[in-house]
């Protein structure tokens, strides 16, 4: 039994490049802390979700308490926050790291840093964290430690002269990571008689116990019973259950004090009453102040989600249903495309959510989607002075109505080898990029920084920037704000008629270029008719692109062979074949693929 | 109800270059004609017997006794007095006594009057060996002749197709087809369809047949035949409106009215007897789609099943199918995308 002292308890995340082995450390340290037997790992017990562990990066925080018996007999809680490794959850790796008091930096020792790390560095800095630098993969051929360290200290301005050097994956010197934890990062502070303040870091929705929340106690404690107010919201529970994180699994605890790390549940029904950032008090004996930085998180990038099979739209709702029940960030309504039919005008984070969300439904919900172009939100300002966000194209006004429009504008960090530097500018500059600044870490490589209006990113810009750079460039973005912009609405029009699914707004410069590439390939996609098929894009009425689909002339068999009718109707029937799935534009059947390839971000 | 009777001569001098049939060069002919003289003996068939057709191959490349031996055999079954029998031949096949044997139309695979078109394809006759033959077959009496002429070829041009025409217009056949090449996999001519005619090309040749052919008073009665009044193949058009017919042979196919089959394709398997593959018990929705598919390809039309008025209205609305009295029948441009007509109902 441990009793309630702050200076045992090290709340603690790892801030890692995706694959630097971020997941692989957590396991070793669960391992070695001893609270799991072997037989009971699961490789990479943080990442729970198959997904996850496929694509080796953690969408959801998960986290876990450890129990440390250090060599000088004194026993630590140490919990070990997971945080999400993606840019599109700034917010939430904030939320997270506010619950901490250090953090753990994990750098490859054949890589170095990479701009993902870097910015996650950035923000547990502005978290005021103490960060403790750990150089992984000491064991590779290609290691350089010392190349590492000098890397931390010209890059972060971190003393990185006393970091573990360790191979997580094969249990070296993983001894030295606790003993760094417990020595360098500094204990919580908080206290305990205080009115209760405790941050909510994350949640996940059971089916049993309604919404479970993460959450870090600042000050006061918390019980069964206790009436909790979450201040943001401004809704009232009272709390069934209280505890700690066992490695995949939670355990009931009596009570969480401050500088305690564990979950409440109320019997929540709707995780969004919990929103990430808020500050959990009590009713009776409410805190002065809420933590500070609480954001309502809001959509960046949207689309158009529709089944491939109509009759499956049903399925799609619930199946939205159930994954909004654990991602406040999934926003959704219905929509309505003459192309596509019924289906969802969805909002994401960013790209990478927006996959996330598409590959869960394909896979989990065994539903076939189309997706439309992703589109952002344009600030479109009226003659009649009305501001309208915009985040789907079908809704833009009348031309005649618009007095301007405006884009959001991220400012960009991308860190590039040196040779690579010439590439990744031009690429930027394509995208309208603003240069900003260069800054060289040392003499191989260099951040380069530029302000890109966030639409130039949603389309095709993470590929391109591998294939550019060869894949070493990396990247990382923040919103800053809205510009105003020449942008137009392009339409696509099939036999002269506009399919709603394929319009998006694009700068007015590039415009018949992308108009170009897209009818070139429904060019590739609509099967011949018996009669000639314009396909045109086209802004307003001016048409700025133009492909012909020739007739179909002929399509007869001659003759029928010996009185063989059987092969003849298979024939036929697998003709038939290629025509089912077909969506009507006007008069022209066009095959659902043809929707998906078209829409497809890659411009291979 | 009468049936027709399909015998299969899987035997040719040459293969030519188009051709995805079931024919070989082979002239190992004594254990095949036994064992197909087994099974039409074998055959139990009281039904009246109102078509024969001795296709192939090249049933001509037979040695004349055999097919006397077959043709014979022919006669042991219900034959109605008027039974239309036909044999297909090539032009430099040595033309045996077929009407002794009861043969009352012959058919003819010209498919094109240039020599050197002939040779491209691997034909290996000329046009003059067709004149010849032509001449030798009415001389013996045999008046109903069918000449096969085949368009898209390669290097074939428009002036070689209207040539072909006029010229086997001039000999005056009771009925003429003319194919469209379609190219099969595993041929060789699979590998050369970069060199051939282009679509609108062959749509003109086709279009150009029509008009030539029923200026001269042949009635276009099928997607690719043509026949002067009276003259048609009842054979194949039997099988078109869905008759029973009962094939003999190699890989020969059979219908009885409800089920379709095959006998074996693999010459060991069918020399040692085994027959009948492929034994399809036609649905009532089979039965329709045949109706459609296999009657739309006759020019008449045909009086459609009721389910399909809904197809029926959509394809009449794109041009594809017209009214014909009470009848639905394929238009001009159906004619030519009768595929995408005939997909509609499968």
């Amino acid at each position: 039994m441990i009793t309630h002292n702050m200076s045992k308890i090290r709340n603690f995340c790892i801030i890692a490049h995706i694959d630097h082995g971020k997941s692989t450390l957590a396991d070793r340290l669960i391992e070695l802390a001893g609270t799991l037997t072997q037989r009971e790992m699961q490789s990479q017990v943080l990442d729970n979700m198959d997904l996850e562990r496929e694509r080796g990066i953690t969408i959801k925080a998960q986290s876990v308490r450890l129990v440390y018996a250090a060599p000088d007999g004194e026993e630590y809680i140490l919990n070990l926050i997971d945080t999400p490794g993606h840019v599109d959850f700034t917010y939430e790796v904030s939320r997270s790291l506010a619950a901490c008091e250090g953090a753990l930096l994990i750098v490859d020792a054949a890589q170095g840093i990479e701009a993902q790390t870097l910015a996650n560095v950035y923000l547990a800095m502005d978290n005021n964290l103490e960060i403790v630098p750990v150089i992984n993969k000491i064991d590779l051929v290609a290691a350089d430690p010392e190349r590492t360290k000098d890397d931390i200290e010209n890059v972060i301005g971190l003393d990185a002269s006393s970091a573990p050097l360790i191979s997580a994956k094969n249990s070296i010197n993983i001894q030295d990571v606790f003993t760094s934890i417990v020595a360098s990062i500094p204990p919580p502070q908080g206290n305990l008689d205080a009115p209760l303040k405790a941050l909510i870091f994350d949640s996940l929705y059971d089916a049993y116990k309604g919404v479970i929340v993460f959450i870090r106690v600042l000050d006061g404690s918390i019980k069964k019973g206790t009436k909790a107010l979450f201040m943001a919201t401004g809704k009232e529970f009272e709390i069934v259950e209280t505890g700690y994180f066992g490695p995949g699994k939670f355990i009931p605890s009596p009570e969480l004090k401050a500088g305690e790390v564990g979950y409440i549940t109320a019997s929540i029904k709707n995780v969004r009453d919990t929103t990430i950032g808020d500050t959990v008090t009590e009713v009776s004996r409410p805190t002065e102040e809420p933590f500070p930085g609480y954001k309502q998180v809001n959509s960046m990038v949207f689309c158009g989600v529709f089944p491939a099979d109509g009759a499956k739209y049903q399925d799609l709702r619930d199946s939205l249903d159930k994954l909004r029940l654990n991602d406040a960030a999934l926003q959704f309504e219905p929509e309505t495309s003459v192309a596509l039919g019924f289906g969802f005008r969805c909002g994401f984070l960013g790209l990478l959510h927006l996959e996330i969300i598409q590959e869960r439904l394909e896979r989990e919900y065994n539903l076939d989607l189309i997706t439309t172009a992703p589109s952002v939100i344009y600030k479109v300002h009226k003659t009649d002075g009305e501001i309208i966000d915009l985040s789907n194209p079908a809704d833009l006004p009348d031309p005649s109505r618009i007095d301007f429009m405006e884009e959001p504008i991220v400012k960009a960090e991308i860190l590039v080898p040196a040779d690579y530097i010439g590439p990744v500018m031009e690429l930027c500059q394509e995208r309208r990029g603003v240069y900003l600044e260069m800054e060289y870490i040392d003499a191989s490589r260099a951040i380069l920084r530029y302000e890109l209006p966030l639409n130039e990113i949603i389309y095709d810009f993470f590929d391109t920037l591998k294939s550019r750079s060869k894949g070493y460039a990396s990247f990382d973005y923040e919103l800053i704000g809205y510009k105003q912009s020449n942008l137009v609405k392009l339409d696509i029009l099939v036999h002269h008629e506009p399919v709603d699914a394929l319009s998006f707004i694009v700068y007015a410069k590039t415009a018949a270029e992308r108009g170009r590439r897209m009818t070139e390939k429904l060019k590739k996609e609509i099967p011949r008719h018996q009669f000639e098929i314009p396909i045109q894009a086209a802004i307003g009425s001016k048409v700025v692109a133009r492909e012909t689909i020739g007739a179909m002339r002929k399509d007869v068999l001659a003759k029928c062979y010996g009185g063989d009718i059987t092969r003849k109707k298979k024939l036929l029937e697998k003709q038939k074949e290629g025509k089912k799935r077909m969506r009507s534009i006007g008069v022209v059947e066009v095959p659902q693929q043809a929707f998906m390839n078209v829409l497809k971000l890659d411009e291979s | 109800m009468s049936y027709g009777l399909y015998i299969h001569i899987p035997f040719c001098v040459s293969k030519c270059s188009y051709c995805d049939f079931l024919s070989f060069e082979s002239t190992d002919y004594e254990p095949y004609v036994q064992a197909l003289l087994t099974e039409l003996k074998s055959a139990h068939i009281t039904n009246k017997v109102d078509t024969v057709y001795i296709g192939g191959g090249t049933p001509t490349a037979l040695p004349s006794p055999f097919l006397y031996e077959i043709l014979q055999e022919v006669h042991n079954f219900n034959l109605t007095p008027d039974a239309e029998i036909t044999v297909e031949t090539n032009p430099n096949s040595q033309l045996p006594d077929l009407k002794s044997y009861g043969v009352n139309r012959l058919s003819i695979g010209l498919q094109a009057w240039q020599d050197d078109l002939l040779g491209r394809i691997k034909r290996t006759h000329t046009a003059h060996d067709f004149t010849k033959t032509i001449q030798t077959a009415k001389a013996a009496g045999i008046h109903n002749i069918n000449v096969d002429l085949m368009f898209g070829l390669p290097g074939q041009t428009m002036a070689h197709w209207k040539e072909s025409i006029t010229q086997v217009l001039a000999l005056n056949p009771t009925h003429i087809s003319t194919y469209s090449l379609t190219p099969a996999e595993n041929t060789p001519m699979w590998d050369e369809q970069d060199n051939l005619p282009d679509e609108s090309t062959d749509r003109a040749m086709y279009h150009k047949a029509i008009n030539l052919l029923t200026s001269a008073g042949y009635q276009h009665y099928e997607l690719s035949n043509f026949a002067k009044p009276g003259y048609r193949s009842r054979h194949n058009v039997n099988c078109w409106r869905r008759k029973p017919y009962i094939g003999f042979g190699l890989g020969a196919h059979s219908f009885d009215g409800t089920t379709r089959w095959n006998n074996s394709t693999n010459i060991t398997q069918y020399l040692s007897g085994s027959k009948k593959e492929n034994i399809q018990i036609l649905t009532s929705q089979d039965a329709a789609a045949e109706i459609m598919f296999l009657g739309l390809r006759m020019t008449e039309g045909i009086s459609p099943p009721p389910q399909f008025k809904p197809s029926i209205d959509k394809l009449i609305d794109k041009g594809l199918l017209t009214y014909n009295d009470e009848k639905i029948a394929l238009t001009p441009q159906g004619l030519d995308l009768a595929n995408q007509v005939f997909t509609e109902f499968i």
